[in-house]
């Protein structure tokens, strides 16, 4: 559904419009709570986070509003998000102020170079991911990105475990070919 | 193929990949999306109550009266202000006018209440079918909706605990060679779910698509469900027993046979890193994935010996030759 039906939806009849904007963005809100909490917060963190997010913003979202829903959406999420990275951080006790003697000991360990070329191999891998077809993408990317068990796997692309398992190994021989193909060594 | 790199790889991905991730993938389940947007709503609602507490909380009668007087002070004074600027420029100008009667003529139309006559219709009441048992009205509204979320369901009652009311069982269809399986008991005037749309976590992908009896087998007296199943070429091998409890769940034993697993986890390397396996201590015999001596094992297997369950007791029907069935 575009962004101008979601509004449409939510002008005239705000109950569905609600649903269609969770429906539309649930993924997105999602993977990007996700990808701050995902060192730090446990998967009953994330969906609170998840919870909260849309509760604000279809709370406070005005159906008039001119600009990109998207972005608005996204910027709410990153926020509520970097907030509670910060209350876990700092229940975790792993926050470290400036007046602590360690804290010029404290280096960033990226390289940058390193980051660029596997920022390459990132894209070239999610081309490869895309090549394999469904349900053997959707498998992967579960498994590696969201880190979920065959189990979970089964409920989403609607496999049983057993199967979900074997394509996936299948799959990661395929992977395999494919990358080697373009000098990728994994 | 080092498994840890892909992670790796996806772990630090840029906005752009995000966005097509969430794009073209799921993030969960569909179960757990529908309970998070339940939340989400509980939430607004609490949300929502909270804010007219606080307003309410804001406009008590006292807060309210000083409100009012502060309105209405300033608008005297502005009011005093116009009248004296007006006053002040006519005394000026000298300006007067002719006062107008205004004669405001006020029509009150007043719609006249057509009242029609309303058109009674009579609608012929079903009578309560008094033999249809309680559990089975239950059971066919599970039914009902099933078919409406799942067409083509097969449908089937059978009194597996052997209690006197018989379970509902449902295979929803699929795409692939298995069908989610629906389990459902009635007891204390209620219907429990013992399975919902379950894979059931080893079922066998080779199954024929088509079978209905999807593996599983009856025992025709006892209160069990028995199906067996091979992993990974048979190096792998279980055999699994449930019974619905007293208190309406469905508890399962689990006989698993491990014979090679040098051979299972050189074929099949990324089983070390999945918990799901974490139970293999090497070659042998195991009860709900604890190790246990083969004597132990033989013991159970044979007193729940597979050729005293029967697959022929389930009798599918579509939903159409299901309500045909039933009595009236």
């Amino acid at each position: 559904m575009t962004e101008s039906k979601v509004r449409a939806l939510l002008k005239t009849q705000p109950e569905q419009g609600e649903r269609a904007l969770f429906d539309e963005y649930y993924n997105y809100v999602y993977i990007i709570i996700y990808q701050k909490l995902r060192d730090i917060g446990s998967r009953e963190d994330i969906e609170e986070c998840v919870i909260d997010c849309f509760a604000e913003i279809l709370m406070h979202i005005n159906p008039d509003y001119d600009g990109s829903l998207k972005a608005y959406i996204g910027t709410v999420a990153k926020h509520k998000a970097i907030n509670v990275s910060k209350q876990l951080q700092a229940k975790a006790k792993k926050q470290i102020f400036l007046e602590e003697e360690d804290f010029n000991k404290i280096s960033s360990d990226e390289n940058i170079e390193v980051l660029t070329e596997q920022s390459e191999q990132t894209k070239i891998l999610m081309q490869c991911i895309s090549e394999l077809g469904e349900p053997d993408a959707s498998i992967i990317i579960q498994k590696f990105f969201y880190h979920h068990n065959a189990i979970e796997i089964s409920k989403i692309v609607k496999l049983n475990p057993v199967a979900v398992r074997m394509r996936c190994s299948r799959a990661l021989k395929r992977l395999k070919t494919m990358l080697l193909k373009k000098n990728i060594f994994l | 193929m080092n498994q840890k790199h892909i992670e790796k790889l996806l772990h630090f991905v840029d906005e752009q990949t995000l966005k097509q991730i969430a794009e073209n993938y799921e993030v969960t389940d569909s179960k757990t999306k529908e309970k998070i947007y339940q939340k989400i709503c509980e939430k607004k609602r609490a949300m929502h109550q909270e804010s007219e507490t606080i307003s309410e909380t804001y406009h008590t009668p006292y807060v309210k009266f000083v409100s009012c007087t502060k309105t209405f002070g300033i608008a005297t004074v502005c009011m005093l202000i116009t009248v004296g600027t007006i006053g002040g420029i006519w005394k000026l100008t000298r300006i007067g006018s002719p006062s107008e009667n205004v004669n405001s003529i006020i029509e009150s139309n007043t719609d006249t209440l057509s009242l029609t006559q309303t058109e009674t219709t009579t609608t012929t009441q079903l009578e309560p079918i008094a033999t249809r048992p309680a559990y089975l009205t239950a059971y066919l509204e599970i039914c009902e909706q099933n078919e409406k979320d799942f067409n083509n369901s097969i449908y089937c009652l059978y009194d597996i605990d052997k209690d006197g009311t018989p379970e509902l069982i449902i295979e929803a269809p699929s795409a692939y060679t298995t069908s989610p399986t629906s389990l459902y008991t009635y007891a204390d005037n209620q219907v429990y779910v013992l399975m919902d749309k379950c894979f059931f976590d080893m079922r066998s992908q080779y199954m024929i698509h088509g079978d209905h009896l999807l593996g599983y087998l009856i025992h025709p007296d006892n209160n069990s469900i028995y199906y067996n199943i091979g992993e990974y070429s048979g190096l792998i091998y279980h055999y699994v027993y449930q019974t619905i409890t007293p208190q309406h769940t469905l508890e399962k034993v689990v006989l698993t046979r491990v014979t090679d697993v040098d051979t299972l986890f050189k074929e099949y390397p990324y089983l070390k890193e999945d918990d799901s396996y974490n139970y293999i201590n090497g070659n042998g015999y195991y009860i709900n994935y604890e190790k246990t001596t083969e004597e132990e094992y033989n013991a159970f297997y044979s007193a729940h010996n597979p050729e005293t369950y029967s697959k022929n007791v389930l009798d599918y029907k579509s939903y159409s030759e299901f309500l045909e069935s039933l009595p009236e």
